[in-house]
């Protein structure tokens, strides 16, 4: 695997929705492309033809399509970051609010 | 005081309230740092409510003993941190499974131990509330991620305790620490109310100073739970119960690379605990195990996947800490960058892997090689009952030594993740030291064989 240029590690640290500053960004670019080269045994291994795992649990099964009793409001509330009005707030998805 | 003694000293006329005071001035001043929250004031009332509960006549298979349980897990009215800046004021609004059978069983719900931030490391470093200290040498890592549990099982403080293991996070500080612990089989204990970090790897499971207090911790916690899909529904076999029925006839395979890779005085340790179960009736045999040079590199990219997808709930918008940005999209992002640096760095390294352009080659390969695993896995157990290997290469690593390289630290996961990949029950069992230091030996069985480990680790011990 190759390793991460800097515009992939802009890319994955936008796409993770996460920010360092320009040190942390260094190290961090230098120490994932140490791991990703760390993980050459994984490319060169003969194993093209085995299907993927993606769980290793029994059969999944569901539940009876039923309404059961979830948290209440005041409880789902209660760890909010900000609440009014029994509503969750949110910072506007366009830009700072006006109000 | 084990568990065992614990419930004999209640029964012989002892008060939860009295053994609750000496655990609780057991951990007086030390300077381990192996809880996040120990509430003086909640855990003598909840001691006295226990004695009110035995004095009515309530059966409490647990007695009123003092169990503490890591802070990943969800114990309602009580914060639940993970280790993290993004939850450090969240307090849980309801019982995980496994909180809610013990407090059924009479636990007294001790402390909540520290961990890796997200059960992300393998010291108990990565918290961000600092680390905890070894027990047996405070200047060495407890091990981790669940360091904090280890370690206040290893001093003393309390009867036993609730871990959580994605990679090996209770085995290889039950290593580090001197302690036993026990990961069952994928599915055979709930995860639900446990915060998720890698959700096809992660299992609760206890750590005690002895295979019985492990055993009575494990009949408590085991067990179908219509609440996490993934559960087995299967019956349970009593762990406690088939304790003494010992390992004459079983064939185990000690996995002779595992030896030959770890540190000198790890392997000659091992060496001794095999030599301790042929003394008492097993069949030797030398495996060497296919593909376990693919484990540590497609743990790495499978765990940092899942994490990636799991922890994109932390948005400071429903729970937990919220930074003021600009607008919605600089508010996740000032939030999510108060992630500690490993968890970011996992963060980014499982959106690499998952991403277009790079999924195939990473984590679809990654996936491959756990199939590679399984199946080598099956192929032993074709001709053993249990496998035999060191739990950590090495004894535990002074405090500071590993922090900022990242593969040196996750090197000490080597021996654990291949059963972890695999949905496997695996141990943890001292089983000699190095300079006081405790060395580990690994015992992983068949799915669902949990008994027979049980039996195989009062051996060791």
């Amino acid at each position: 695997m190759d390793a991460i240029d800097d515009a992939t590690l802009e890319r994955m640290l936008d796409l993770a929705a996460v920010a360092v500053g320009d040190d942390a960004r260094e190290r961090l670019r230098k120490d994932l492309g140490r791991v990703l080269e760390s993980m050459e045994a994984i490319a060169e291994a003969p194993i093209d033809d085995l299907p993927p795992t993606y769980g290793v649990g029994e059969e999944s099964r569901t539940r009876p399509d039923a309404p059961v009793a979830g948290l209440d409001r005041e409880a789902a509330l209660s760890a909010a970051p900000k609440s009014a009005d029994d509503h969750f707030v949110l910072p506007s998805a366009m830009g700072r609010s006006k109000k | 005081m084990t568990l065992e003694e614990h419930i004999a000293a209640i029964v012989g006329g002892a008060k939860v309230r009295e053994r609750a005071e000496a655990a609780l001035a057991s951990v007086g001043d030390d300077d381990l740092d192996a809880y996040l929250e120990l509430d003086r004031e909640r855990i003598l009332a909840d001691a006295d409510a226990l004695d009110a509960r035995l004095a009515r006549g309530e059966e409490l298979p647990l007695a009123g003993a003092p169990i503490a349980i890591k802070d990943n897990l969800c114990q309602r009215g009580t914060r639940t941190t993970c280790g993290s800046r993004l939850l450090e004021e969240w307090v849980a609004p309801y019982d995980a499974t496994v909180v809610e059978r013990l407090r059924e069983a009479g636990a007294l719900l001790f402390g909540k131990t520290n961990l890796d931030e997200f059960a992300m490391g393998s010291s108990t470093e990565n918290s961000a509330f600092g680390p905890t200290k070894n027990p047996k040498d405070p200047s060495r890592v407890p091990g981790g991620s669940s360091g904090g549990s280890a370690a206040a099982v290893g001093a003393g403080h309390c009867a036993a305790s609730l871990g959580s293991d994605t990679g090996g996070s209770v085995r290889q500080p039950a290593a580090y620490c001197g302690v036993h612990a026990l990961k069952p089989t994928y599915g055979r204990v709930s995860r639900f109310g446990l915060v998720a970090f890698a959700s096809s790897l992660d299992q609760v499971a206890p750590f005690g100073a002895t295979v019985d207090d492990v055993a009575r911790i494990y009949d408590v916690i085991a067990g179908p739970d219509p609440r996490d899909a993934t559960s087995a529904e299967r019956a349970v076999e009593s762990g406690v119960n088939a304790l003494g029925g010992g390992v004459e006839g079983l064939r185990v395979g000690v996995v002779r690379p595992c030896l030959e890779q770890a540190d000198a005085p790890v392997a000659a340790a091992l060496a001794d605990a095999a030599k301790r179960l042929e003394s008492a009736g097993v069949q030797l045999k030398d495996i060497a195990l296919e593909h376990l040079d693919l484990a540590l590199s497609a743990y790495y990219l499978i765990a940092p996947a899942e994490a990636a997808s799991n922890l994109a709930r932390f948005d400071g918008a429903r729970y937990g800490l919220r930074v003021e940005g600009d607008d919605l999209a600089e508010t996740y992002r000032a939030t999510r960058s108060r992630f500690g640096p490993e968890v970011i760095r996992r963060i980014v390294l499982g959106t690499y892997a998952l991403s277009e352009g790079y999924a195939d080659e990473a984590y679809v390969r990654a996936s491959r090689a756990r199939t590679a695993l399984i199946r080598a896995f099956t192929s032993a157990f074709d001709s053993v009952d249990l496998l035999l290997l060191p739990t950590a290469p090495t004894v535990a690593f002074p405090l500071g030594e590993r922090t900022g390289d990242p593969l040196a630290m996750y090197a000490a996961d080597v021996f654990t993740v291949p059963a972890s990949l695999a949905g496997l029950p695996a141990s943890s069992s001292p089983v000699g030291d190095d300079g006081g230091l405790p060395i580990g030996a690994q015992l992983v069985g068949r799915p669902f064989e949990e008994t027979t480990l049980l039996r195989a680790m009062e051996v060791l011990s």
